[in-house]
């Protein structure tokens, strides 16, 4: 009896022997981790890539009132910014990205002029159009507080724009008839803020953004012969977001954005001054997961605002970590 | 002794092999069922099965067609836009063989017309731009439908019938145009802005009948939806004048309509890549005529409106609840109508509230 309690013993011990093993985490699988999961800067020697292509038109704009109104004039607009950025884990906290933009935008003018005293009709329209590189930004990310179980991670953010696309219009044959600008045509400075908690499978982040914009000078439009000096009023940025996985591989994010831009100025003879102007939106993001490949849909919606575009982005993204 | 030592063996042994190895679902239950992929599913929803279905379009109205079939670029006349149309759809599967749902909609656009610029003298000039913005909830559908009476294999066909009960504000708000720019007594900017409500106004009744085939990971699914108003309708025709303080005083007239009849045609073929991703490419025929509308007591026909659209689309089951849909629609001809780009997404919800 007892060498047969023995045996019953020793066979038995094998199944509390597997519960015990050690998790063993591949650099596999941390390029395989979520929106949710990863870390928020990349592991250190972690190199990712990734394109994408934003979507926007002119159609609706906030008045002063903040109500939503469309433009009324016969006028098209629309641009794509297709964006190539590239990222790199310098240690485990502290990662560096370049973003290079390339732009394609468009501007259609169309309208009729009727003079019944001469009774005559004609039309005048105007297709203008502007190709080429943006303004790049590299952009530098450290965790202060890092990622460690349950513990909320902190991560500042430091991020530098500089005027690499044209800012002039170019290729001026008359009011109507030119090459739109692509570049802003002024530095700008910005520092973020990032804080981040995950309660698997849901994670909560917020932000906060503050952009300074320097001086810089270009030809306002196609009819300036003489440069203008301008400054852009400051950004200030403030998010929130709610994310969760819908399985495994989708995640959906839910962000709410505060913009607000402050006063601007513009010089040449006499000082012209911007008024301050905000807007909200919510962004929602659905990000498919396969392996190290990554695929963001993303749409901007703005939902309030005062004396700004109302017109909503749309955006695809596609990441690869390698 | 032996005997003993080989039944304790094998308890042991026994031990550990779980339960783990009891992991088919039952062909019939919860789980298979709602994550059935689309190749082998009925084209109604499973008794006790419900569906909330919840979609957002943006389409970019950049393209138009004339009544020959000619394209008209409207970017190139200013006069694009964009439209946003949002779906709440719901469906119960009351059998196997009998479907109920109900949906509407809510969409929101304005369609800019040509800017006109009435110049006579400096202060004898006038600027007139024209927004036809139209906005709010449409009517709600209800519809039945009944398919063939067998377990799906390879075959289906349905037929649903229903209307669309007017529920919608149908009457044209007042118009909110103004004057602005004004540098003399002649010489200013008008802004026409008319308002415009989604409602039919009148019942719109709706049949429509559906097959599926399946052959391997194949389908082939066609569609036929036919929808007629039941009676005329009546509505109000916004007047404006402008005041010598430039403000607009508006009356209204009212006018009788008979909405244009449509059919659609839809065929697509399917191919299910994986059991949780299916991708289609779609062809569409829309077609609608046969109504009037009123002016000045006379009745004038309505054009007729035709457009052929291919739309390649895919079908993501996310998980045994979820499921998203994402079409993309491409205007290929028409005759009489605007031929906008869309982006349809659809989110899918689905569970069987009555089972357990």
């Amino acid at each position: 009896m007892k060498t047969n309690f023995l045996i019953f013993l020793f066979l038995s011990a094998g199944l509390t022997a597997m519960g015990q093993f050690e998790k063993i985490i591949q650099p596999s699988d941390l390029k395989q981790k979520t929106i949710i999961t990863e870390s928020t800067t990349l592991s250190k020697g972690f190199f990712r890539a990734e394109l994408g292509v934003m979507y926007l038109v002119q159609d609706k704009y906030f008045d002063s009132s903040g109500k939503k109104q469309y433009y009324p004039v016969s006028m098209w607009g629309s641009r794509y910014q297709y964006t190539l950025g590239l990222k790199y884990g310098i240690s485990d906290r502290f990662e560096a990205d370049i973003r290079l933009p390339f732009i394609n935008q468009r501007i259609e003018n169309y309208f009729m002029l009727k003079m019944p005293v001469v009774n005559q009709d004609s039309s005048f329209s105007s297709d203008l159009k502007g190709t080429g590189i943006g303004d790049c930004n590299l952009m530098l990310k450290y965790q202060i507080i890092p990622e460690r179980g349950k513990r909320m991670t902190l991560t500042l953010f430091g991020d530098v724009t500089f005027p690499t696309g044209p800012k002039n219009p170019t290729d001026i044959k008359s009011f109507n008839d030119y090459k739109l600008p692509t570049g802003v045509g002024h530095f700008s400075t910005g520092i973020w803020l990032y804080a981040r908690k995950i309660i698997y499978p849901y994670s909560f982040t917020a932000f906060m953004n503050y952009n300074y914009n320097f001086w810089g000078s270009k030809l306002i439009d196609a009819e300036a012969t003489t440069p203008t000096k301008f400054r852009k009023g400051n950004l200030l940025m403030i998010s929130g977001s709610f994310n969760f996985h819908l399985n495994d591989w989708i995640a959906l994010a839910n962000e709410i954005y505060y913009f607000h831009y402050g006063k601007g100025e513009e010089k040449n003879g006499s000082t012209v001054v911007t008024d301050p102007n905000w807007t909200i939106d919510y962004v929602p993001r659905l990000v498919f997961q396969i392996r190290r490949f990554r695929i963001y849909e993303i749409v901007d919606v703005p939902l309030f605002g005062k004396d700004n575009g109302a017109d909503p982005a749309y955006s695809i993204t596609m990441q690869y970590t390698f | 002794m032996k005997c003993k030592i080989l039944i304790l063996l094998t308890a042991s042994l026994i031990s550990f092999s779980p339960i783990r190895s009891q992991t088919d679902s039952a062909p019939g239950d919860k789980f298979t069922l709602l994550t059935k992929p689309y190749s082998n599913r009925p084209l109604n929803l499973y008794k006790g099965q419900f569906q909330l279905n919840a979609g957002y379009k943006f389409a970019i109205r950049s393209r138009s067609y004339d009544k020959d079939g000619n394209l008209i670029v409207l970017k190139d006349i200013g006069t694009a836009s964009v439209y946003h149309y949002y779906l709440l759809e719901m469906k119960y599967g009351v059998t196997n063989f009998l479907e109920l749902s109900a949906q509407t909609n809510y969409m929101k656009r304005g369609i800019r017309l040509v800017t006109e610029n009435y110049f006579a003298s400096v202060s004898d000039a006038i600027k007139v731009n024209t927004v036809n913005e139209t906005k709010g909830f449409g009517d709600v559908l209800l519809l039945a439908s009944l398919r063939l009476p067998i377990t799906y294999k390879w075959f289906d066909v349905s037929i649903d019938g229903g209307a669309y009960v007017p529920t919608a504000r149908y009457q044209p708000p007042e118009p909110t145009h103004k004057v602005s720019n004004i540098t003399a007594a002649s010489a200013f900017t008008v802004d026409y802005h008319f308002n415009n409500k989604n409602g039919y106004g009148v019942p719109v009744w709706q049949l429509s009948g559906a097959s599926k085939f399946t052959v391997s990971k194949f389908s082939l699914n066609a569609e036929f939806t036919y929808r007629k108003p039941f009676k005329e309708g009546e509505n109000i025709r916004w007047d404006q004048e402008l005041t010598t303080t430039k403000a607009f005083t508006y009356s209204t007239e009212k006018y009788q309509y008979l909405l244009n009849s449509s059919y659609v045609v839809n065929a697509s073929l399917h191919y299910q890549a994986a059991g949780w991703f299916n991708i289609c490419l779609n062809s569409q025929y829309f077609y609608s005529g046969g109504g009037w509308t009123e002016y000045w007591g006379d009745k004038y026909k309505n054009r007729e409106e035709s457009i052929f659209t291919i739309e390649p689309a895919m079908e993501i089951q996310i998980s045994p609840a979820i499921k998203i849909y994402e079409v993309a629609g491409f205007p290929i001809s028409g005759r009489n109508i605007d031929g906008p780009f869309y982006v349809f997404m659809t989110l899918s919800f689905n569970s069987f509230p009555f089972f357990r």
